[in-house]
């Protein structure tokens, strides 16, 4: 390494850099995901509002569902922040943990939006064909979310753990 | 009172009085009207199909007529109405009164259909004529007429057109060597229109053709292109003018929809009881029909048809064991809105029990749980009633109001036990969700294990109740000891047991023995006794999955902890954006609004959505199978309009 670009590392705090990350990794998955899993629904749904604008409302609800995974990231990402607020500096090990901490909600959350967008929008086919039982293609779009949920739940305990 | 006793009903009267009958049932609506399946039956087969056909022909016209109404003076439905529908709220008097308008209806409809084709008729021409003038514009700069073109003896005109370049068309007429003019008419995109001018004797058109020289004629029958232009233009004048008189007569005939929609309704229902009148068998005097009816309705029934005072026999009886019998489910007021749940999942079959009572404490519970706000509580608990007072709703869309009301109702509850108002905290709660989130997460498990040991035991009581006290014990009893010892021997220390443990590990070896064991029950002979054993070892296995089940409930927590977390932080922008000066309070209300807002919509979407699926999945799963026919009456279905009583009641 020459010596301008270790100049680039001069004065890093290695333990916020990889609790940003961690943050990052959070947000930035799980709001990829929601956002393709919600283009699927909703190019779904739009694709049925052509046929019978009636159904908008209905297909709204199942457009919508695939936008939690965004959410429970963000979540995570605002607590990594909360968490950091105020300190200059916290230790590398700290930074690791906060940075694992962000991994479950970030990648499963980015592969179950993905999942159940296509879920959404095959349900948005039930609302299409028979909307009496719309309510079914909703339950089963939200089992996909079990598993997002599943891991919020264990990316907000590995940061509670996390003393500064 | 859970699913409601049926009596099968079996209606004899006179043929004459067949629909008279019918007509009756259809107002009490409380009457399912079955098949008969008999070669009988076929006796008005043909008849019913008949009448269906005749009505169905009627209604096709009706709808087409209320298509065109739609067409030209579209009802825009707002918001809630997206939801629920467009409906024509009218009182029993206005019906009555268009009801007796059938004469005025006959010509409204032949009128409205006969404008429609002139419309449509009008519509094509006008596009024909448009089509035609936009081909006659490349053309404009011919000056000649037809007339003077084809009177032409020494000189011959050629007009035609060239795409891409005209290039090469010169070189052929300079290499031919003859007097020529060439004259660009036109242009359309890369199409240049032309008028050649040469001798008579001169070379043909089809040598030209090499060139890209094609012969073509302005679109004109005869006189200058300007004219042709100037006729098209006065007729498309006068397409346009009437074109506006018939759209604006087909506008004025919406103020008749009320009269076409009362009239398809009329029809609708006269079709659902020619439909029914399959079902009815007869013979050359005599009609029957078989049907359900509620048990505790009977007597309005009965009553009813006697005051028709004509000669019927009606005999009531008891369901037998093998028959089909149709589900309606009665509850209390306070648990009948949770019936929307069971109806979205299925119903219960006539011998299982309706989960209705035990699923409301628990949705209620679980929803306030998620939701998790007293302010969101209101707001939707708020809109929810908004809608009942201010939309016509069907009865099933009542219901879901009324459960959402309530289960709102449960996260006011909730957010006052924990002190949380929009993500605001007034005051010191029982506990705090985001800072004790293991608490919450044990409260979760714990409302998923009692909620799982419910339905076990609901299992075991319909053993019971169908006298088969040892399939209970066996099964549902010893597996609740079970999972209990499991969860004594894992949680000893922690519930501070230490000081039996010995008594809760024999205890615990004891019970898991007798479930193996429980597994011989029934098998003949010591070999298909001890075949059992590894079977029996496989339930103690099934725990994994009773577990995983109760694993499932973490999502009440996730949704809470989620809402919650968005809440705090919406708040926390809210408070950044108060510190602005001047227009700092604007800014805030409107981070309010609009992050709530949107917080607000995710999080009953999440809490309905999961909160269902622990119903359905995880508590269904130990007792429920559904698949229960739903009891439908003959009844007044009104597809417009809606009574105006209906709406108060």
């Amino acid at each position: 390494m020459n010596a301008n670009a270790a100049g680039l590392f001069v004065g890093v705090d290695w333990g916020l850099t990889l609790a940003y990350l961690g943050a990052a990794i959070a947000v930035v998955l799980s709001g990829y995901g929601s956002a393709r899993g919600v283009a699927t629904a909703g190019q779904a749904a739009a694709g049925v509002v052509t046929e019978d604008p009636s159904k908008y409302g209905k297909t709204i609800i199942l457009t919508a569902l695939p936008g939690s995974q965004g959410i429970y990231g963000f979540v995570i990402g605002m607590l990594i922040f909360l968490k950091l607020q105020g300190k200059a500096s916290i230790p590398i090990s700290a930074g690791w943990s906060l940075l694992a901490a962000g991994i479950p909600i970030g990648i499963v959350g980015l592969l179950s939006a993905l999942w159940q967008g296509r879920v959404a929008a095959a349900g948005i086919g039930i609302v299409a064909k028979r909307p009496e039982e719309a309510s079914k293609g909703l339950v089963y779009a939200g089992m996909v979310e079990t598993y997002a949920i599943l891991s919020l739940v264990i990316s907000f305990f590995l940061l509670n753990n996390v003393t500064l | 009172m859970a699913i409601a006793p049926m009596k099968h009903l079996e209606l004899y009267g006179l043929l004459p009085h067949k629909r008279v009958f019918l007509r009756e049932l259809q107002k009490l609506g409380l009457v399912e009207i079955t098949d008969i399946s008999t070669e009988q039956a076929e006796r008005f087969e043909k008849e019913s199909l008949e009448q269906i056909g005749a009505i169905e022909k009627d209604l096709n016209r009706l709808s087409r007529v209320l298509a065109v109404l739609n067409r030209f003076d579209p009802q825009k439905p707002n918001l809630v109405e997206q939801f629920t529908g467009i409906r024509t709220v009218l009182t029993e008097q206005e019906r009555e009164e268009l009801l007796s308008r059938s004469d005025e209806l006959v010509s409204i409809v032949e009128s409205i259909l006969q404008d429609e084709s002139t419309y449509n008729r009008l519509e094509q021409e006008n596009a024909e004529t448009k089509r035609g003038l936009a081909e006659l514009a490349p053309w404009e700069g011919l000056q000649l007429s037809v007339e003077e073109i084809a009177a032409l003896k020494r000189v011959k005109i050629l007009t035609g057109t060239v795409e891409g370049k005209i290039d090469p068309l010169v070189e052929i007429l300079e290499q031919a060597g003859v007097p020529y003019v060439l004259e660009v008419i036109g242009r359309l995109a890369d199409r240049y229109y032309l008028a050649l001018y040469l001798p008579a004797s001169a070379l043909a058109a089809a040598s030209l053709k090499t060139a890209g020289f094609t012969e073509s004629a302005p679109p004109i029958a005869r006189g200058t292109v300007a004219k042709g232009k100037k006729q098209l233009e006065a007729r498309l004048e006068g397409l346009e003018k009437e074109l506006a008189e018939v759209r604006e007569r087909l506008h004025s005939y919406s103020q008749h929809r009320r009269l076409i929609q009362v009239f398809y309704d009329q029809m609708y229902n006269a079709k659902l009881r020619a439909e029914v009148e399959r079902h009815i068998i007869g013979g050359s005097r005599v009609f029957a029909l078989e049907g359900w009816v509620e048990a505790a309705r009977e007597p309005i029934v009965a009553e009813a048809l006697k005051k028709l005072k004509l000669p019927h026999e009606l005999i009531l009886r008891e369901p037998n064991e093998e028959e089909e019998v149709p589900v309606v489910l009665h509850n209390t007021k306070a648990i009948t809105p949770f019936e929307s749940l069971i109806e979205s999942f299925s119903l219960p079959r006539q011998q299982e029990v309706d989960p209705t009572p035990s699923v409301a404490p628990f949705f209620f519970i679980f929803f306030g749980m998620a939701l998790g706000d007293a302010g969101y509580g209101l707001v939707m608990a708020a809109i929810c009633f908004w809608l009942l007072r201010k939309t016509v709703m069907r009865p099933s869309g009542k219901k879901l109001a009324w459960m959402f009301i309530f289960s709102s109702l449960g996260a006011v509850l909730f957010g006052f036990i924990v002190s949380s108002f929009f993500g605001y905290s007034p005051y010191k709660g029982l506990f705090s969700p985001t800072g004790d989130s293991m608490l919450l997460l044990g409260l979760a498990f714990g409302l998923g294990l009692i909620q799982l040991y419910v339905g076990t035991m609901i299992s075991g009581w319909m053993s019971i109740r169908d006298g088969r006290w040892q399939d209970a014990f066996w099964n549902q009893g010893l597996w609740l000891l079970f999972l209990t010892a499991i969860l004594l021997v894992l949680g000893k220390s922690a519930l501070g047991l230490e000081a039996y443990s010995h008594m809760i590990n024999t205890g615990a070896l004891i019970i898991t023995a007798l479930l193996v064991l429980g597994n011989m029950r029934g098998k003949k002979g010591l070999a298909a006794k001890l075949l059992a054993i590894p079977g029996g070892l496989f339930t103690i296995y099934g725990s994994i999955g009773f577990f995983s089940d109760v694993l499932s409930y973490a999502r009440l927590m996730a949704l809470g902890l989620s809402g919650g977390v968005m809440a705090s932080v919406i708040n926390m922008f809210v408070g950044m954006a108060w510190q602005v000066p001047w227009v700092g309070w604007l800014i805030a209300v409107a981070l309010f609004l609009v992050g709530h807002g949107l917080n607000f919509g995710l999080s009953i979407l999440g809490a309905y959505v999961h909160c269902s699926r622990l119903q359905f999945l995880e508590f269904f799963g130990k007792f429920f199978e559904g698949g229960g026919k739903p009891f439908t009456p003959l009844q007044w279905e009104n597809q417009y309009i809606f009574q105006a009583e209906e709406r108060e009641a």
